[in-house]
């Protein structure tokens, strides 16, 4: 089966600061990825390349096989329809209800009807349970929901991968479960899945596979098993000491 | 290099606003004398005038209408008549009038002007209409004790900025000059004792203190500004010259500028001694409500010109792009770092020079360019508080950066700036007032108007002071509404 996304010698430096070097990888369809690594080591950044949030400074990611880094910006939106994106600070639409945070993109980009776009918005709503807030606005939600809601966001626009950048990390303790449980449940239904988390418990458990990334390298991809159990490399040792 | 290239652009720049000038100057300069055909081919001869100099020139009220009266407006119609033209006449400042002349918005000059070498240098200059002497306008409790101008000595005495007089006085030893632009603010300054004489025309003089109860006109005994008035033409304009030559030389033969011109104005002159001064003022409601119309016009078209203006160049500094950048750059920090009353007068007379566009337009113009710098950075500082997730956000659902900036980005900026949006409203309404320069009618104008008329130095200002206030408190009032209902939006 040909993989839905490829990372090809992907390189990325600030300036004269190379933050990673010629990553490759693969991610197919229905993968949930944990991506590890220490602090600074450069997963935020690895992550905002695959949708170009980021530009890398060389290499490619393949999407189905189509180039993101060479495509025009006519066709990085619409690439970007397919990779959904949820954030460590939720950016939800301050400015926009909760419906208008879900529906905003499906019908300015989709061209989709408001009548679709929200119905569809209050069954996604309904699914995390918040389908009595579509009339709020974010400020008024609590971290655990607005993320919810940031999830829901990503989802009204059907996208085949979604990112993940340490979703739960900005979240009181007792609110991390809740947005844990939508990702599981996500995970259930076959959503391909990129996530940077410091959840160890949920990577071991959630997980097809892990990326370790530290000093400018995915150190070991590998089974949460392998991992965790039998790490290879001396920085995945390290890494997973400070961890316990 | 960035800094070269910066630099580089800047002095192209101004080498630019340069070339305009020089521009203007050769045209004035090497016009072959088709002056008067010309104007016979046009039907009409525009005269320039600053109608604060009662009774040569001034507003006077012909059925409601504001209209520009006085002997110079008799000699110019006299002129024109004899020309087999139309006159019309245009209101300037009194600076602004050999400007005028020069970037021809005006065909002659007729302001009580005296003909000095300097000016002569600029503009030539018809033969005499009239002599004039210099007076001194003092208060009546100083009767005995200021016989001439010998008894000036260690004082303060006030005159016309750019008039004969101003100079004369300037050369007396031991006297200080007060130069004002404006014969009213003289006047009042005399009376409140913050100098003890105006140095005026005598006929003026006359005039000042036949409307005005405690201040009394002498002849001064100065003769070095004894003058003869003229009237001003393009350099060169001799066609014009010659033609006015004659008929000035046919008023002459009656002394009828003297004998009916200067009586004929005086009896058009409203005469407000006797009256109250609210009854008086009440006259001139129509002089403050189109000037109320006008400085609304004024504000409403320029603070969306400004906006539209202002969200271009706020976007145009924080584009990527290095020439879009540097072009907003430009244009936000040379409005920000010139005066506003410049640019107005450079729109009027120095791009009017190119393109021909009435007072009321080039004063919109300008206040409209100089709003927009000021509200492109307020936009900008507004488009950075918001933070970049909100645009990541955006994008990542495939939003196109247009789209993003339109639909998150720019809505919550606007917020965020609006109470410094209404300051700028405030600002523009109250700083449209600097259009009076070039004669726009809005309500520091019409201030000038009345008081001119009137003889009332105080009461015309603190009756715009008041209207000014209405118009900016309802402006604040109404911004405060609407910011409560944004925050309505998002606190429910
Ligand atoms: N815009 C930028 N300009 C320059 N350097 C940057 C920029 N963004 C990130 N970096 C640097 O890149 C390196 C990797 O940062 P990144 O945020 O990707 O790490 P991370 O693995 O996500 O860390 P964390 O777990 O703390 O989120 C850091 O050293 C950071 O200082
Ligand atoms: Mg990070």
């Amino acid at each position: 089966m040909e993989p839905m996304i490829k990372i090809e010698n992907l390189t990325k430096k600030f300036k004269n600061n190379v933050i990673f070097e010629n990553l490759n990888a693969e991610v197919n369809k229905g993968d949930v990825i944990s991506l590890l690594g220490p602090s600074g080591a450069g997963k935020s950044t690895f992550l905002r390349c695959i949708n170009m949030l980021g530009e890398p400074t060389s290499g490619k990611i393949l999407l189905n096989g189509k180039d993101l880094v060479s495509s025009s910006s006519k066709e990085l939106i619409q690439l970007r329809t397919k990779i959904g994106m949820v954030f460590q600070g939720f950016n939800l639409f301050e400015n926009k209800s909760v419906l208008d945070n879900i529906t905003l993109a499906p019908i300015k980009v989709k061209g989709m009807s408001k009548e679709a776009a929200e119905n569809k918005a209050y069954e996604l709503l309904k699914t995390v349970g918040l389908d009595s807030k579509a009339d709020v606005f974010p400020a008024s939600l609590s971290g655990g929901q607005a993320q919810r809601v940031a999830i829901v966001r990503a989802l009204a626009m059907d996208p085949e991968v979604i990112l993940f950048d340490e979703p739960t990390s900005a979240l009181d303790p007792e609110k991390v479960g809740e947005v844990l449980n939508v990702m599981k449940e996500l995970a259930n239904q076959d959503m391909t899945m990129i996530i940077v988390t410091h959840e160890m418990e949920f990577a071991k458990n959630v997980s097809d596979q892990i990326w370790f990334m530290d000093e400018g390298k995915l150190q070991e991809k590998q089974t949460p098993d392998g991992f965790f159990n039998h790490p290879e490399t001396k920085q995945a040792k390290r890494f997973l000491s400070k961890m316990i | 290099m960035k800094h070269f290239k910066f630099i580089a652009i800047m002095f192209i720049f101004f080498i630019g606003l340069l070339g305009i000038f020089s521009t203007t100057n050769a045209n004035a300069a090497n016009t072959n004398d088709h002056y008067l055909a010309n104007i016979k081919k046009k039907g009409t001869l525009v005269m320039g005038t600053s109608p604060d100099y009662p009774p040569y020139e001034f507003l006077g009220n012909k059925d409601g209408q504001n209209e520009i009266e006085g002997a110079d407006v008799q000699l110019g119609q006299k002129i024109a008549k004899d020309m087999g033209v139309k006159l019309q006449v245009k209101s300037m400042g009194f600076d602004s009038l050999l400007v005028g002349l020069q970037t021809n918005k005006v065909d002659m000059v007729i302001a009580g002007l005296n003909k000095t070498p300097q000016r002569a240098k600029s503009v030539s200059f018809s033969n005499s209409y009239y002599k004039s002497g210099t007076g001194l306008i003092i208060n009546k409790d100083d009767k005995n004790k200021i016989k001439d101008y010998h008894d000036l000595k260690g004082k303060a005495v006030g005159a016309q900025v750019g008039s004969v007089q101003y100079d004369s006085v300037k050369k007396l030893a031991g006297v200080s000059t007060k130069g004002m632009e404006n014969a009213n603010d003289l006047i009042m300054a005399l009376k409140s004792n913050k100098i003890s004489a105006v140095a005026m025309d005598q006929s003026v003089a006359q005039a000042y203190a036949n409307h005005n109860s405690g201040i009394v006109t002498i002849p001064s005994g100065l003769h070095s500004g004894d003058s003869d008035n003229n009237i001003a033409f393009s350099k060169g304009a001799n066609s014009l010259v010659q033609s006015a030559n004659k008929t000035i030389s046919n008023i002459k033969k009656g002394n009828q500028y003297t004998n009916k011109f200067i009586p004929t104005a005086i009896n058009e002159m409203p005469n407000n001694k006797n009256q109250s001064t609210a009854n008086s003022m009440w006259q001139y409601k129509d002089f403050f409500i189109s000037g109320i119309e006008n400085t609304i016009l004024i504000s409403v078209i320029s603070v969306i010109f400004g906006i539209i203006l202002g969200v271009i160049f706020a976007l145009m500094r924080l584009s990527h792009n290095w020439l879009l950048h540097v072009v907003a750059v430009c244009y936000i920090e040379f409005i920000r770092g010139t005066p506003q009353l410049v640019q107005i007068m450079f729109v009027y007379f120095g791009l009017g020079a190119i393109v021909n566009v009435p007072a009321l337009t080039a004063g919109i113009v300008a206040i409209s360019i100089n709003s927009g710098a000021y509200v492109a950075e307020i936009i900008r500082s507004g488009i950075t508080s918001i933070s970049v997730g909100q645009n990541e956000a955006a994008l990542s659902l495939g939003l196109s950066s247009k789209q993003s900036m339109r639909y998150i980005v720019l809505p919550q900026a606007f917020k965020n700036i609006w109470p410094a949006l209404g300051n700028e409203l405030v600002t523009l309404i109250k700083d449209s007032s600097l259009a009076s320069t070039i004669g726009v009618g809005e309500l520091m104008y019409q201030m000038r108007a009345v008081q001119a008329d009137t003889y009332k130095g105080v009461a015309p200002i603190a009756i715009i002071m008041v209207i000014y206030f209405i118009i900016t408190f309802a402006i604040s009032r109404m911004m405060k509404y609407f910011e409560g209902k944004f925050n309505h939006g998002t606190n429910d």
